[in-house]
């Protein structure tokens, strides 16, 4: 049986929307919490 | 009947081969499906509330550490609020309110939603232990459990007290805001935790009064659903009666100065006079339930000018 998974142009356009828009939002929310981990450790000292 | 797993617009269907059967499964959930799951609108308040309990406590804490325990209190929230809407989905999908969530719109997988519950729910807990304190992060996961389980969970579906005692859980954020600061829990904001417990069921019922249909549909027992209408009304005024030597307490233990006094007096003193006409009236045909609607409105309003003149208070006694 083949493996392939059934899109249409429209939905793989969405799909790699959807992907980028929260891979771009995950990005923004680990170098948010990366700074802020900097922050307090830097005010914890 | 079983529903249709998701809306075709949001999903995609993958053939018969050797690793899977047919199934539908949605796209990838937008970033902004995920923000939907945290009820901003709700976060905002907890927000206010819980930074006017860090901004009114007495001491000092260091505004990155201020930034970061008020952080933790909107992702506990919104880890709340997606674990909730994970298991009220069901329920979501059958009132006009609620069924635009990503969840009864088919936007997303249902375990992603409790995923990311979970996900946001421990990493509040976890930094507000670690840059904070453990005693902070006790409170946010103690009130995190509160909303997800015991209200959610087992009282919404089970007792017309449900919104009484579950008003607990939107009450935890001014607590944890001054603990975060003070590292101890005295008398004053367990006061504060008492005020957003007593406002909550008149602020909740008199919104359940204008949509009681959606709650009587899905077969949730709010007040006016179980009780009726004529007892809810009464209950409405019962609590905002008492609402007032609870909120005015702050100012008469000497915990405040005379700016939130007369505030909370003014502010409790219109929440009272908006009550008695919700109280005493009957909903007749083509009724427009204004006053409910208003009062419900002034609720709203009661809660941000309260914390506000707290805060006012606080900042303009102490310079």
């Amino acid at each position: 049986m083949p493996g392939n998974l059934t899109m249409t142009p429209e939905e793989q356009r969405a799909l790699e929307k959807a992907r980028k828009s929260r891979n771009i939002a995950l990005g923004l929310i680990l170098a948010g919490f990366a700074f802020l981990f900097y922050a307090i450790t830097i005010v914890r000292m | 009947m079983p529903q249709p797993p998701l809306p075709s617009a949001r999903t995609l269907t993958y053939s018969a081969n050797a690793m899977s059967p047919v199934s539908v499964t949605p796209l990838p959930a937008d970033w902004r499906d995920f923000y939907a799951l945290t009820k901003p609108r709700v976060m905002s308040l907890v927000v206010f509330t819980g930074l006017c309990g860090l901004l009114a406590a007495p001491g000092h804490i260091h505004p990155v550490l201020g930034f970061t325990a008020i952080l933790c209190i909107a992702l506990g929230a919104g880890g709340a609020a997606a674990l909730n809407q994970w298991w009220e989905a069901d329920i979501d999908a059958g009132m006009k309110r609620t069924a635009k969530r990503p969840l009864p719109q088919g936007k997303m997988r249902r375990e992603d939603a409790r995923d990311f519950g979970v996900v946001l729910s421990a990493v509040s807990v976890g930094v507000m232990g670690l840059a904070i304190h453990w005693l902070a992060a006790g409170i946010l996961a103690l009130s995190i459990f509160y909303y997800s389980v015991i209200y959610t969970v087992w009282l919404k579906p089970r007792t017309p007290q449900n919104i009484v005692i579950g008003g607990g859980a939107g009450a935890f954020p001014p607590l944890i805001g001054w603990v975060a600061v003070t590292g101890d829990v005295t008398l004053m904001p367990v006061l504060l935790f008492a005020i957003i417990f007593t406002w909550t069921p008149p602020h909740f019922w008199a919104l359940a009064l204008f949509v009681k249909t959606d709650y009587a549909k899905v077969g949730i027992p709010m007040m006016p659903v179980v009780a009726g209408e004529v007892s809810t009304r009464r209950q409405i005024l019962i609590y905002a009666v008492l609402l007032v030597p609870i909120a005015v307490a702050p100012w008469l233990i000497g915990e405040t100065g005379a700016i939130y006094g007369i505030a909370a007096l003014a502010l409790n003193a219109v929440f009272v006079a908006l009550s008695v006409p919700v109280a005493f009236r009957r909903e007749g045909p083509d009724d427009t339930m204004r006053p409910e609607k208003r009062l419900f409105a002034y609720s709203v309003f009661y809660l941000f000018a309260l914390f506000a003149a707290l805060v006012a208070d606080r900042l303009i006694l102490s310079h």
